[in-house]
């Protein structure tokens, strides 16, 4: 009995008041996350086991699988040339000439500052019809628009990551390679650089996701992806309900690949992570493990 | 004795900061094969002076030499010049995407082109002359502080230059990280290196230095062998500085 009393008397001697006390935090966050689980699987389930159609769900499956690889197309191509055209904004962005800053900041400043659809109508509307009508010689315009718009649009966001990634490579970095004799653009591109890519590889990987989810917005200059496939369904059945099923799925079969190569680039470019430390660190977060 | 030929020249050196005077009509010379300690109350521009001696720095009025050719002359090859000054920073520098034998081989294989095997031998070397032979493939952030200065003089070593600075390369280290790179220059001074060494450790400048320069808000306040300025400096502003020390 005395055992039991000194028990309860330790953690509230020692805690002051509820929230101090770790263990019920914890349990208190596991209880609201397992209703918050319960509810969210059972709406949903109820919902697609009422409202989805299996058969229709079946014949749609083709069209979206269509729709997928030419949103995997658009985006491969995009992602390539918009980080690519991202570091050249950066670099321009903090370059010594103000000529050069200048035009790479009203860049930035556009492409951030007007809506990525305007920008995708710009370029499928508007640059069509200087040709005047009939004349414009691109056939299939809509899918080179997109691959511009997506580009150029976060080519400017790309561009402000890596203006970041550079400047949080400390000073003294440009310095020690200038003191080996390396000019500045070999500082650059040798010590500068390869730091400023890490630094900013996260924020570019975040990026490069939205980038796919803003390839929804193509469906409205005419580029037969995943929105445009729902819409066709929908307005055909009245259905929402089991074409967004397969919306969901295969944004997402897009975008979880994506934060996976994202998550190996970062981890390869973490240096000085032997394998022998990484073990080591791992190892300590592991439960029952690290016991030394 | 044939006198020997002065390597660094700093001829009437001037250099503001906007408004700041921080150098002021700066003059004295580095023999070859001799160890000069600049050493001075924080903020009288020794550093600043270092710095200058490889144009990380401008200098505004006057002219600093290295073997006879004008450093501070616009039109020369900086990138050039520099491959012969090496520089050691206080806070190392070392580039932690790159192994240790990497960052001693970057130079001489991106700068100066020299063939990787041999770079990568020659890198090996210096490794192993500044005590971390083994030490090769570890990145920076897996060495101490100490081990990573060395690694940093190695790296500077490896371009082969006529002369080293020091920028105080002691004063971010723990104290028991300090003797492991102190003895790594003593060991330079000895083989007969050019060095120029900004340094709060007395005990180096005594022992290693060849010739002290103090500076006070600026100006240097005397040139003195370094024997003959711990035991008697030549001006009052050198005695008040010792004085402060004890």
């Amino acid at each position: 009995m005395s055992d039991a009393l000194s028990e309860r008397e330790e953690p509230t001697g020692a805690s002051s008041g509820l929230l101090a006390n770790d263990d019920l935090v914890r349990r208190i966050g596991e209880v609201v996350a397992g209703l918050f689980l319960a509810v969210v699987l059972g709406v949903l389930g109820w919902t697609v086991f009422s409202e989805v159609d299996p058969d229709l769900l079946q014949t749609i499956f083709p069209r979206f699988v269509t729709a997928y690889l030419l949103v995997i197309r658009i985006v491969i191509v995009s992602s390539i040339l918009s980080v690519s055209a991202g570091i050249i904004v950066g670099l321009a962005r903090i370059s010594s000439s103000p000529l050069t800053s200048n035009v790479a900041r009203g860049y930035i400043e556009f492409f951030r500052g007007t809506p990525l659809l305007f920008q995708l109508f710009l370029i499928y509307f508007g640059i069509p019809s200087l040709w005047g009508t009939g004349q414009f010689p691109i056939s299939d315009w809509e899918i080179p628009a997109a691959v511009i718009g997506l580009t150029l649009n976060h080519a400017a966001y790309v561009g402000e990551a890596m203006r970041g990634g550079i400047n949080a490579v400390p000073d003294g970095q440009m310095e020690a390679a200038r003191s080996i004799g390396m000019s500045r653009v070999q500082a650059m591109r040798e010590v500068i650089l390869p730091q400023a890519w890490r630094n900013a590889l996260a924020a570019i990987g975040n990026d490069q996701i939205i980038l796919v989810k803003d390839t929804s917005l193509l469906t409205l200059i005419s580029v037969p992806e995943i929105m445009q496939v729902f819409r066709s369904v929908n307005s055909a059945t009245f259905d929402p309900w089991t074409p967004l099923v397969w919306v969901c799925l295969f944004y997402l079969a897009v975008t979880l690949p994506m934060s996976k190569l994202v998550g190996v680039l970062e981890a390869r470019a973490d240096w000085g992570s032997d394998r022998k430390s990484l073990a080591k660190r791992l190892g300590s977060r592991m439960p029952g493990g690290g016991t030394s | 004795m044939s006198k020997p030929k002065p390597l660094v020249e700093f001829v009437d050196v001037n250099k503001w900061f906007g408004q700041n005077h921080v150098l002021k009509d700066v003059s004295f010379s580095v023999d070859e094969r001799e160890v000069v300690v600049i050493i001075g109350p924080s903020g009288s521009g020794k550093s600043t002076l270092l710095r200058c001696t490889n144009r990380l720095e401008e200098v505004q009025k006057g002219e600093i030499h290295l073997d006879g050719i004008p450093i501070t002359d616009e039109d020369v090859n900086i990138n050039h010049l520099r491959q012969r000054i090496g520089m050691v920073f206080q806070s190392f520098n070392l580039f932690p995407h790159l192994t240790a034998l990497e960052n001693v081989a970057a130079g001489p294989t991106k700068v100066k082109g020299v063939d990787e095997t041999e770079a990568y031998e020659h890198a090996q070397e210096l490794l192993n002359r500044v005590g971390l032979g083994d030490q090769g493939d570890s990145h920076p952030n897996e060495l101490s502080g100490g081990q990573q200065q060395r690694v940093a003089i190695a790296r500077a070593l490896a371009m082969e230059p006529q002369v080293m600075l020091f920028d105080e390369v002691t004063s971010a280290l723990d104290p028991e990280l300090v003797g492991e790179v102190l003895d790594v220059m003593g060991d330079l001074a000895n083989e007969g290196m050019t060095m120029l060494v900004v340094t709060h450790e007395m005990g180096f400048a005594q022992e290693v230095g060849d010739r002290i320069v103090l500076m006070s808000e600026g100006e240097v306040a005397e040139v003195t062998e370094a024997d003959q300025f711990f035991e008697q400096p030549r001006t009052e502003r050198g005695e008040r500085f010792l004085s402060r020390l004890l």
